[in-house]
């Protein structure tokens, strides 16, 4: 019998992404989209004080399974944060609750490994078979990046949305702020997407990542290695402010190691350079209402500072 | 002469102004919503509505905010709805154009605004936790059996220094009950949350940027002395806290109302108290999302609707069922 292939969510790009595990061979169970339930399940299994993707995951993967996925692919980030470990307690927990199915980490860093791990699930895939799917997904990705950056682009209020990438890209956990924003006029550049993502793991898998390459503003504030994406946020909300952004949003979810590091930075860097940043933090206790209200305070005060000059 | 109304629904209380011209204050009402926000915004129109009688006002604009602004609007009818920061902004400006920190610690919520040459530059609100707010400070004086007013004059007389940890309600409580019970003074306790409370303002919310004067405080708490002090002993300046520092959320509406100066207001009229608001609950199943929706009723007509994320039952009003 074949394995019924399964993931967690990724937002838009599920759809993609699941066409890809199609057309690499593989039957594949689209999971089902992030409702109020997957975030109870997710939220009432895993350990209370985790970061929030790590909840949403683990409930999409429930509901992957109870809808007849056997093999869950995940994937592992050799190091980072504890995504690296994402996979490993979510086997352990999903298992305790009786959920029948094997999951497969896929290593995202190292591209040996990433091939022996999608060999694993696809043994008879050839290397130039993957490259060449994998190729016709960017093309997608990127055209689905590109056409989100069509709008508005004349609007004369930028903002720059950094943070943590699950939250980044899954609307529905971030509340939809891309969108929100795009209604009220304005010009919303989310470089996290996953166009980006694959390119910056690419280059990072290949060793010609620029994240160590840090310019001379960005040494003044950090020289370590942080973990998950926190130094390229930093490096690019220096961008930001250097390409005239008028704001930048900050999506964090509540508990995240890296991001919670490197607020205090993003405070002081925001302070000197007299750049407005607004910090969300997401959890399942979030509102949207709070949202709201301060999205829309924050695009006023940029309107006003705008209008003044 | 042009009359303007001001609403802020807030999370403990409603607020009502009426501003002319001229921007003068000519009649106010705050009142507590008591667990029942409508019933309080019915009463607090009927009010207006007195005042409005007797002086012969005529109202040709109005601006809501507030936590509550968006059922106030549907309810009500409204040429402006906004933010509670920005409301904030355009009061303080109007009290004092040279202002540059504005703290406002209301029911629920507290937040910092900093401008700079009357423009705002950065602001921050309180994150999950409200410690440190307004209710959390009248649920502490209804425990220690006093008025919130007296807490100045507690505060005041405390002789001892004592540390209340208030960076959460839950535990500000315990560590107050603890110091309680070590055989602290009811007063130094007092002032030990007066200054807990604004220690955890300036690091959490105004995440330590400096205030520079004039220092505004507003909103419901700066009816409290004790925290004033307390505020003016942490940041070593003084801190104004204007006699209208109730209702400034709602005269900033009124105030951005009148810079819009609508042709028609709409504004549905002093006789909406006595209608009859209604509420039913669904979830939408169309998306992904599953909305809690909202839908309003007035007169079991309904008017709109709340709580969704796309713009589907935002813009379109029901027919009538």
């Amino acid at each position: 019998m074949r394995a019924k292939l399964s993931f967690p969510r990724y937002g838009k790009y599920t759809d993609l992404l699941a066409e890809l595990c199609t057309n690499l061979g593989v039957d594949v169970i689209t999971p089902p989209p992030i409702t109020k339930h997957t975030v109870e399940l997710g939220t009432k299994y895993a350990p209370g004080d985790i970061c929030y993707p790590f909840k949403i995951t683990l409930g999409t993967m429930i509901e992957a399974v109870e809808q007849g996925a056997d093999t869950i692919i995940m994937a592992n980030s050799d190091g980072w944060c504890i995504l690296r470990c994402y996979a490993a307690v979510q086997e352990e927990i999903m298992r305790s609750i009786g959920c029948k199915f094997s999951m497969r980490a896929i290593n995202i860093r190292k591209p040996i490994k990433f091939f022996r791990d999608i060999r694993r699930i696809v043994p008879r895939l050839s290397p130039f078979a993957l490259i060449r799917e994998m190729r016709r997904f960017f093309r997608k990705v990127k055209k689905m990046d590109e056409a989100e950056k069509d709008i508005n682009k004349g609007s004369d209020i930028k903002i720059g949305i950094i943070g943590e990438v699950f939250v980044c890209n899954e609307n529905t956990v971030n509340m939809d702020i891309v969108k929100k924003l795009q209604r009220m006029g304005i010009f919303v550049d989310r470089w996290l997407c996953l166009s980006n993502n694959v390119e910056m793991l690419f280059k990072d898998m290949f060793g010609v990542s620029n994240a160590n390459k840090y310019s001379k503003i960005a040494r003044k504030y950090f020289s370590v290695r942080i973990g998950g994406h926190a130094n390229e946020n930093l490096v690019k909300l220096i961008r930001y402010i250097k390409e005239g952004y008028d704001g930048v949003i900050m999506l964090k979810p509540f508990a995240c190691g890296p991001e919670t590091v490197i607020e205090p930075i993003v405070e002081r860097i925001s302070r000197d350079h007299n750049m407005p940043v607004l910090s969300l933090s997401i959890d399942e206790s979030a509102l949207e209402t709070h949202f709201q209200t301060r999205i829309e305070s924050f695009v006023d005060m940029l309107k006003m500072r705008k209008a003044a000059g | 002469m042009k009359f303007f109304l001001g609403i802020d629904v807030g999370s403990v209380s409603v607020k009502m102004a009426v501003l002319d011209e001229e921007k003068n204050v000519r009649a106010s009402v705050y009142l507590d919503t008591a667990g029942a926000p409508i019933r309080a915004l019915k009463q607090a129109l009927e009010e207006i509505k007195k005042a409005s009688e007797c002086h012969g006002f005529q109202i040709n604009g109005i601006g809501v905010t507030g936590s509550g602004r968006k059922i106030a609007s549907f309810f009500i009818g409204a040429d402006v709805v906004t933010n509670e920061v920005t409301a904030q902004t355009m009061a303080a400006l109007h009290h004092n154009p040279e202002v540059s920190s504005i703290i406002e610690i209301g029911g629920q919520d507290s937040k910092v605004i900093l401008l700079k040459n009357g423009i705002p530059v950065w602001f921050n609100l309180n994150t999950l936790c409200a410690a440190g707010t307004g209710s959390f400070l009248a649920s502490q004086a209804s425990r220690l059996k006093i008025s919130v007013e007296e807490f100045g004059a507690y505060a005041s007389r405390s002789t001892l220094k004592v540390n209340i940890a208030a960076k959460c309600t839950v535990f500000s409580e315990s560590d107050m009950i603890h110091k309680a019970a070590l055989g602290c003074k009811k007063e130094d306790i007092i002032n030990g949350l007066c200054e807990g409370l604004v220690r955890n303002f300036i690091n959490n919310v105004a995440k330590n940027r400096p205030l520079d004067d004039p220092i505004l405080f507003v909103g419901g708490v700066a009816s409290n002395q004790g925290v004033i002090n307390a505020f003016e002993r942490e940041l070593g300046r003084k801190v104004i806290a204007p006699k209208e520092h109730k209702i400034t959320g709602c005269i900033g509406a009124a105030i951005l109302a009148l810079q819009k100066n609508v042709e028609r207001t709409k504004f549905k009229g002093f006789e909406v108290a006595k209608h009859d608001i209604g509420m039913d609950f669904f979830v939408c199943v169309d998306c992904q999302n599953r909305c809690d929706i909202t839908k309003i009723f007035v007169n079991n007509t309904a008017v709109g609707h709340l709580g969704s994320r796309c713009e589907k039952y935002n813009d379109k009003t029901p027919a009538p069922q």
